[in-house]
C-alpha cells in the first residue's frame, strides 16, 4: 500500500494548500503583533493564530503559536458551536470569548476571537486568534494576581458572544467590555488589532477559494488531520508497550494549600497511549487550576515534543492523546475555580509526562525544567504624570539537561515562549529602575549534561511606593534531574530594605508595598541535570568554572573527582 | 575627463564579478574571475588588472571603484572574529547571553545552540548608571578603570565593545569610558554602542556593537592588505565599500563601522532591481534571486528598495538600516521528501554543493529541485553552466523514482512536476509575505529573476502570484555588480527619544533634527563630498502611544507645525496600509529621528543595445510542460536581438542559467537588453 492511498486529494495539491493555509496564519500572526498595544502581545508575543474547520477542528496554526494557546482555540470553537449552530452564524459575524468555564478559555486575560469563512453560502472554516491582554479587569491590575478564591475576582468573564453581527460592531457590548478593564483606550487598540487580524485572515481564505473550490479545501482539511494522526500513531508505536507512573507536587496555591500532588499513569499499547491523572489533588482555592483543555494542550505538547517535534500541530495530534481526568480536580477544575496562574501547572504537567516516559525514551527525555511561569507584577501611580501604570512580566529559567547537551540557561520552556521586556523599555515606560538582570549562580543542576541556569532580576520603584505581586513555582520543590543528574536550584522572591536587609517573601505574594529605595528580587528556578555528574567531561566542568556561573564550592561538591584544584 | 572609467568589484563566494563602465563610450562591460577566499584582495587586483588588459584601459584611467564584499558576513558566519571583550553597566553582563530569552523552535526539546559573541569570562561590569531620561543615576566610577584595563590586558583582547544602559539617551558615560580605556589600551579597537546605533533596546544594541567591535580588526586587516596591493599596482582611485543599506562608505568609515557591511551581499541585487525599475519604467518590482541553497527576495516599490531598521545574522540581531532581503531555504539543491504519512515536502534541507543534486553524480541520492528540472528536460544535461559540466539524467530520474514517485504511486514525470509545484508554492509564499506585510498587492508588481536557478521557475512563480510580467535582466551574471556601480555614499544616523507628536515638542525635535543633519554634513565633509553633492533626508519613526513597533515615514523639510501635520498624516495612512486599521484619535509618539546623509556620486548613463535582426533558433527538444512532453524551441540569449518578440513555450539558454517561458507567455527583448516576458491577458483573467 502506498502512503497516499487512503487520502482523497493528490499529495501535491495538498502540500500546496497546506502551505497556503500556513501562510495565512503566519501573516495574521505578524499583523496582530505589529499593531497591538499590550506589551504582552507586541513585545512578548503572547498571542497565536489558527484556522479551524467548520466542526471546530484545528487545521493549522502559525509557526510561533504557543502550545498553551492551542487549548483555547479548540475550547473556544467547541463552546461556540454548541451555543451557535452553524445555520445561525452569518457572514461578517465575529465572536469573542475568554471564560475558562463556559467558553473554552484557560485564563481570563487571553481574549479569543473567531470569524467564519463562507464559501458558496456555507461555512467552510473559522479564522481564530488569541492574545493576552495586559488587563481584563477584576480585583488586581493585570488580572493575573493570586490571593483570590473565585474566578469572579479575577476579571471580566466573557461567554461566547458576537462582537460583530453581519459586519456591524455591537457597540453596546464593546462599551460594556471596555468599561470593565483598566486603561480602556489601550485595550480598545488590542481588540482592534485582533479584529483586523481576523478580517485579514478571512480575506486571505477567500483568495485561496478563488483558486480552489470548497470541496477541495474540505478534502485538504481532512487530509491534513488524518495524515498528522497517522504520523503521530506511527511515532507512538516506537514507545515500548507498558505502564508508566510518575508524580510530582506543586508548591502551593497561595491560599494555604501546600504540596499539591499531580499523579499520572500512562498506559501505552500498540498505537494508543492513555494518560490517566486519577489521584491528582482536588481543585484548589488559589489560581493554579487547569481547565481540561489546558491539560490537553500540555499533554499534547509534551508527547509531540518527545516523539517527533516536526509533526504539524493540528487536530490529529489532539485526537491521539486519550486523557482521563476527574472533574473538580486540579487538572479539570469546575466553576468558580480560579485559573490565572494556570501556566505554572501546565509546565508541571509537561515535566511529569517527560519524567514518566524517560525510561521508555531516554534519548528524548530531559531533566525537569524551571517548571514555572514565574510572574512579577509592579503597579502604582507614576509620580511624574499622576497616571496609573502596571508592569507585568513572566520570567524564564533553566531548561533541563538533555541526552547530548546541557540545558539552556535563562530561557522560556515548554508551553510558553514569551520574550522578556528590555530593561530600557521598562524604564522608559514605567517609573521603575532595574538594578540587575542575569543568571543565578549555582542554579543549574549538576549532571553529565547540566541543567540550565535560573534568572535574577532586581527592581526598585523610583520616587514612589509601588505594589508588588508575584507568582512563583518550584520555589520549594526543586526541578529534579534524571538518570543521576542533580536537581536545579529553586527560585525565590525577596524584598530588600533601604538598609540592604533581605526579607523572604511568600511563594505567591500579593499586595506587597515597596517604598522608594527598596528593592524586589525575583529569582527563577534552574533546571535538573541529565546523567551522573561523575560522567561530565572535565572540559565542560572547566567551562562552568571559567564562566563564573558556578562557585568553586559547587563544583567541588558535585564534580570533586574531576574539578581542578 | 581624465579618469573616465568606473569599476564595481563584487566579491562573492565563487566569483569576483566586475562591471566596468567607460564614460567615453557610455558602455558597460562585465568581467569575472575566481574569488580567492584566503585573501580576497588577490582576486580583486587580478580582476582589475586582467580587465584593464582585456578592455584596453589604463589603471590610471580609473576614477572610482565601488567594492562589494562578503568578508564581514563570512567572518561572522564562520566565527573568524577577533578576540574581544564587552563592558556593560554593572549588573547587566548577562544581557548579551540571555537575549530575549525565547526559543527559536518552540516545539522541540533539542533546541538549537545559542550564539554568544563574547564568553562570560570576558564580559565586565562597570559602576555607572544613566536613567531613561538621560540624567545620571550613578556617575561613572573612574576608580575602576585601572583594574578593568588590567584585566582586558590580561585577556589579550584585540577589541572592546561598550554598551551601557540607557546610553542612547545620553552617551556621555560611554564616551568617557572609551577615552579612558583607549588611553590605557593602545592598539585595541574600542566600539561604543551609541556610535553604531543610538537607539533603545539594550540587547539589540549590545549584539550590534559587539559584532562591530569583533569585526573591526578583521576588516582593518583586509583593508590594509587591499590598499597595499593597490599601492603595489600603482592603482589609486577613490575606493568605496558597499554597505547593507545599499550605500557606499569610505574605507575609513567601513573600518570604524564594519557591522554596516554585514549582509551587504544581496543588497547589490536589490539595487540592480531598482535600476531595472527605472530603466523599464516599472516602479514596482519584486526581485527574486534563486541560487543553489537559498532564495533571496527583495521588494522595490515606487522605484525604491524596501529598507528595514534591523537585520539578523546567525540568530543575532543587527540593528542598522539595511535593504530588506527575505531569505528562505529554497534553491536548486532543495531536497524533496515524502514522510511516513505520505506528505510531500521540498526543502528547507539542501544537498548543497557536495554531494549536490543526484544528477551531479557526486554521490547524492536525494532528489532535488534541480533533479526535477533535469528529469523534465527543462535543463539540458549536456548544456549545464554553458556546457562546462554535464549532468546525469538517469541518476536524477532514479532519485525521484525512489524517494517521490514510488512512495506516492506516481510516474517520474508527474512526481518531478509535483516537486516543482511544491517548490514554487513555497517560494511564492515567501514572496507574498514580503509584499503582504507591507500592505502591497502582488498584482501591482512585476517579478525580476536573477541568480543561477531562478530562470526556470520565474514565469510559473509569477503565475502562482498572479503577476503578468517577468523581467530577465541583461548581464545576469554580474547583475549585482551592476547594482553597486550606481551607489552613492550613505550615512545613516538615528537618535531615539520618545516624544509626544504635539506642537509643544517641536522645539526639542528641531534641535535633534538639526544636530543629526549637522552630524551628517560633517561626515560628508570628511568624505570630501562637495557641498552641492550633499543631500540629507530626515525621517521619523512613529507609533501610537502604547505600541512597541514603530513605522518610519519620510520627514523632510522645516520642523514646524505643517511638518508635524504632514508626518502624522503619512503615519496614519501607512498604519492603515500595513495593518488594515488606524486610529486618528489616538495620541502618537515620535520614537526616533533618522537622517540619511547622501553624498551623490556622478552616475553613468544607461546604454542602449542597438536593434538588430530577430532571433536565431538554436534547436528544439522535448520538454515536459503542463502534464505532457512537448517540442520546445531553444534559443541562445546572445542570439536574441533587441525588438525581437517570441511566443512561448521556449527555453532560453545563458552561460550560467536557463530560462523558461511556458505557453501563454511572450518574450520580448527591450532596448536595454532586458528580456521582458508577459502573460497573455486572457490567461490572467
Amino acid at each position: 500500500m502506498t502512503a497516499s492511498q487512503s487520502s482523497t486529494l493528490d499529495p501535491i495539491t495538498l502540500e500546496i494548500l497546506f502551505n497556503a493555509l500556513r501562510s495565512v496564519t503566519d501573516e495574521t500572526y505578524i499583523a496582530l503583533m505589529r499593531s497591538a498595544y499590550s506589551t504582552n502581545i507586541k513585545e512578548r508575543r503572547d498571542h497565536s493564530t489558527a484556522i479551524c474547520d467548520a466542526k471546530g477542528g484545528l487545521i493549522v496554526q502559525a509557526e510561533n503559536s504557543l502550545p498553551i494557546h492551542l487549548a483555547s482555540m479548540i475550547g473556544l470553537m467547541k463552546s461556540l458551536l454548541v451555543k451557535f449552530p452553524l445555520d445561525q452564524i452569518e457572514e461578517g459575524d465575529l465572536f469573542v470569548a475568554n471564560d475558562p468555564h463556559v467558553a473554552g478559555g484557560t485564563h481570563l486575560p487571553d481574549v479569543n476571537m473567531a470569524m467564519p469563512v463562507f464559501a458558496d453560502g456555507e461555512i467552510i472554516a473559522f479564522v481564530c486568534n488569541i492574545a493576552h491582554h495586559a488587563d481584563i479587569g477584576g480585583m488586581a491590575p493585570g488580572s493575573m494576581a493570586g490571593g483570590m478564591s473565585e474566578i469572579y475576582q479575577e476579571g471580566l468573564r466573557i461567554p461566547v458572544v458576537r462582537l460583530y453581527r453581519r459586519g456591524e460592531m455591537q457597540q453596546d457590548l464593546f462599551d460594556l467590555i471596555l468599561l470593565n478593564v483598566r486603561l480602556p483606550h489601550e485595550r480598545r487598540g488590542d481588540y482592534f488589532a485582533q479584529i483586523a487580524a481576523c478580517r485579514l485572515g478571512v480575506r486571505r481564505m477567500l483568495e485561496i477559494l478563488e483558486t480552489y473550490d470548497s470541496d477541495t479545501l474540505r478534502a485538504a482539511f481532512l487530509d491534513i488531520v488524518t495524515r498528522t494522526e497517522r504520523r503521530m500513531r506511527n511515532a507512538i508505536r516506537t514507545v515500548p508497550d507498558g505502564v508508566y507512573d510518575f508524580d510530582d507536587v506543586m508548591d502551593d496555591d497561595g491560599l494555604g494549600t501546600v504540596d499539591i500532588p499531580i499523579r499520572l499513569r500512562i498506559t501505552k499499547s500498540g498505537e494508543t497511549i492513555h494518560f490517566d491523572f486519577t489521584g491528582t489533588s482536588p481543585q484548589v482555592l488559589g489560581n493554579i487550576n487547569l481547565t481540561d483543555n489546558a491539560t490537553q494542550a500540555s499533554v499534547c505538547y509534551a508527547l509531540k515534543a518527545m516523539l517527533d517535534s516536526d509533526i504539524p500541530n493540528n487536530q490529529g495530534v489532539l485526537d491521539v492523546c486519550e486523557i482521563t481526568t476527574e472533574k473538580g480536580t486540579l487538572l479539570d477544575c469546575v466553576a468558580p475555580a480560579t485559573v490565572a496562574a494556570r501556566a505554572n501547572t501546565c509546565q508541571r504537567v509537561a515535566d511529569i509526562i517527560i519524567g514518566a516516559l524517560a525510561d521508555a525514551l531516554p534519548h528524548a527525555a530531559v531533566g525537569a525544567s524551571n517548571g514555572a511561569n514565574v510572574t512579577a507584577v509592579f503597579s502604582g501611580v507614576d509620580p511624574n504624570t499622576g497616571a496609573g501604570y502596571l508592569y507585568l512580566e513572566t520570567l524564564g529559567g533553566g531548561f533541563g539537561g538533555r541526552n547530548d547537551r546541557d540545558g539552556k540557561d535563562g530561557v522560556q520552556v515548554h508551553i510558553t515562549n514569551t520574550s522578556n521586556l528590555p530593561v530600557e523599555a521598562i524604564e522608559m515606560e514605567y517609573p521603575l529602575l532595574v538594578e540587575s538582570y542575569g543568571f543565578v549562580t549555582d542554579s543549574g543542576g549538576a549532571g553529565e549534561f547540566r541543567g540550565g541556569m535560573g534568572l535574577r532580576r532586581v527592581i526598585s520603584p523610583v520616587d514612589h511606593t509601588c505594589t508588588f505581586s508575584g507568582a512563583g513555582e518550584r520555589f520549594r520543590h526543586q526541578p529534579w534531574g534524571i538518570f543521576g543528574g542533580a536537581s536545579g536550584a529553586s527560585g525565590r522572591f525577596q524584598q530588600i530594605s533601604v538598609a540592604g536587609e533581605a526579607t523572604a517573601l511568600e511563594i505567591k505574594p500579593a499586595g506587597i508595598q515597596v517604598a522608594a529605595g527598596e528593592k524586589i528580587v525575583a529569582e527563577t528556578p534552574g533546571a535538573g541535570g541529565y546523567g551522573a555528574p561523575s560522567d561530565r567531561d572535565p572540559a565542560r566542568v572547566e567551562g562552568d568554572r571559567l564562566s563564573g556561573k558556578f562557585t568553586e564550592t559547587y563544583l567541588k561538591t558535585h564534580y570533586g573527582h574531576t574539578a581542578h584544584t | 575627463m581624465n579618469t573616465p572609467i568606473r569599476i564595481a568589484v563584487d566579491i562573492g563566494g565563487t566569483f569576483t564579478d566586475l562591471q566596468i563602465y567607460d564614460s567615453r563610450s557610455g558602455q558597460a562591460v562585465a568581467y569575472k574571475t575566481p574569488t580567492t577566499p584566503d585573501d580576497p584582495s588577490i582576486g580583486f587586483m587580478t580582476g582589475v588588472t586582467e580587465a584593464s588588459a582585456r578592455f584596453g584601459f589604463a589603471l590610471s584611467d580609473v576614477g572610482l571603484v565601488m567594492h562589494g564584499t562578503t568578508i564581514a558576513t563570512n567572518a561572522t558566519l564562520e566565527d573568524k572574529l577577533a578576540i574581544g571583550a564587552l563592558v556593560t553597566t554593572r549588573g547587566f553582563t548577562d544581557v548579551l547571553e540571555i537575549g530575549r530569552h525565547v526559543r527559536r523552535d518552540i516545539y522541540t526539546l533539542k533546541s538549537e545552540r545559542r550564539r554568544v559573541l563574547v564568553p562570560r569570562r570576558r564580559r565586565y561590569g562597570i559602576t555607572e548608571r544613566m536613567r531613561a531620561d538621560g540624567s545620571v543615576e550613578t556617575p561613572l566610577a573612574a576608580s575602576e578603570i585601572e583594574e578593568l584595563a588590567a584585566r582586558l590586558r590580561a585577556d589579550s583582547v584585540e577589541a572592546v565593545a561598550i554598551c551601557l544602559m540607557n546610553a542612547y539617551a545620553n552617551p556621555a558615560h560611554e564616551r568617557a569610558l572609551k577615552s579612558l580605556l583607549a588611553a590605557a589600551l593602545p592598539g585595541v579597537s574600542i566600539s561604543i554602542s551609541t556610535d553604531v546605533v543610538a537607539e533603545m533596546m539594550e540587547y539589540e544594541r549590545s549584539a550590534t556593537v559587539t559584532l562591530n567591535a569583533l569585526l573591526t580588526p578583521v576588516i582593518a586587516r583586509y583593508l590594509d592588505r587591499l590598499s597595499a596591493r593597490m599601492k603595489d599596482a600603482a592603482f589609486a582611485p577613490p575606493l568605496y565599500l558597499i554597505q547593507s543599506n545599499g550605500g557606499a562608505a569610505t574605507p575609513q568609515q567601513a573600518a570604524d563601522q564594519p557591522v554596516r557591511l554585514l549582509l551587504s551581499g544581496p543588497s547589490g541585487g536589490a539595487m540592480a532591481t531598482a535600476r531595472v525599475a527605472a530603466r523599464l519604467s516599472m516602479p514596482n518590482l519584486v526581485g527574486v534571486d534563486m541560487g543553489g541553497t537559498s532564495l533571496d527576495v527583495c521588494v522595490v516599490a515606487d522605484g525604491e528598495c524596501a529598507v528595514v531598521n534591523e537585520g539578523e545574522i546567525d540568530g543575532l540581531p543587527v540593528r542598522v538600516p539595511m535593504i530588506e532581503i527575505r531569505t528562505i531555504g529554497a534553491g536548486g539543491g532543495s531536497i524533496a521528501n515524502v514522510d511516513v504519512s505520505g506528505r510531500l515536502s521540498v526543502g528547507p534541507k539542501s544537498a548543497g554543493a557536495a554531494p549536490g543534486p543526484a544528477c551531479y553524480g557526486k554521490g547524492g541520492t536525494a532528489p532535488t529541485v534541480t533533479d526535477a528540472n533535469v528529469a523534465l528536460r527543462r535543463i539540458d544535461p549536456d548544456y549545464f553552466l554553458g556546457g562546462a559540466m554535464s549532468l546525469d539524467g538517469a541518476a536524477a530520474a532514479t532519485a525521484l523514482a525512489n524517494h517521490v514517485a514510488d512512495p506516492l504511486g506516481l510516474g517520474v514525470e508527474a512526481a518531478a512536476e509535483g516537486v516543482l509545484a511544491v517548490a514554487n508554492a513555497n517560494m511564492a509564499a515567501a514572496i507574498k509575505l514580503s509584499l503582504f506585510e507591507k500592505g502591497f498587492d502582488p498584482r501591482d508588481f512585476a517579478l525580476v529573476s536573477f541568480g543561477g536557478a531562478g530562470g526556470l521557475h520565474a514565469c510559473e512563480l509569477a503565475a502562482e502570484l498572479g503577476l503578468g510580467t517577468v523581467v530577465f535582466p541583461c548581464d545576469p551574471g554580474t547583475f549585482s555588480a551592476d547594482g553597486i556601480l550606481y551607489s552613492d555614499i550613505v550615512h545613516d544616523l538615528a537618535r531615539s527619544r520618545v516624544t509626544a507628536a504635539m506642537p509643544e515638542s517641536l522645539g526639542g525635535l528641531r534641535d535633534v533634527a538639526q544636530a543629526l543633519l549637522a552630524e551628517g554634513d560633517v561626515l560628508l565633509e570628511a568624505d570630501k563630498v562637495p557641498p552641492e553633492a550633499r543631500v540629507c533626508h530626515l525621517a521619523a519613526d512613529l507609533r501610537y502611544r502604547g505600541q512597541a513597533f514603530s513605522l518610519t515615514v519620510q520627514a523632510d523639510g522645516e520642523v514646524d507645525e505643517a511638518w508635524l501635520t504632514a508626518i502624522l498624516t503619512d503615519f496614519h495612512a501607512l498604519h492603515l496600509q500595513r495593518f488594515a486599521h488606524n486610529d486618528l484619535d489616538c495620541p502618537v509618539e515620535i520614537v526616533t529621528l533618522r537622517v540619511q546623509a547622501v553624498g551623490v556620486l556622478p552616475k553613468p548613463k544607461d546604454g542602449e543595445v542597438s536593434a538588430g535582426g530577430g532571433a536565431r533558433e538554436k534547436g528544439a527538444r522535448q520538454v515536459w510542460l503542463d502534464g505532457g512532453w512537448r517540442e520546445v524551441a531553444i534559443f541562445d540569449r546572445d542570439d536574441l536581438a533587441v525588438g525581437t518578440q517570441i511566443a512561448g513555450p521556449m527555453i532560453i539558454e545563458e552561460t550560467y542559467s536557463t530560462l523558461l517561458a511556458p505557453a501563454a507567455w511572450t518574450v520580448r527583448v527591450a532596448p536595454s537588453g532586458d528580456l521582458v516576458a508577459t502573460r497573455d491577458v486572457k490567461e490572467i483573467n
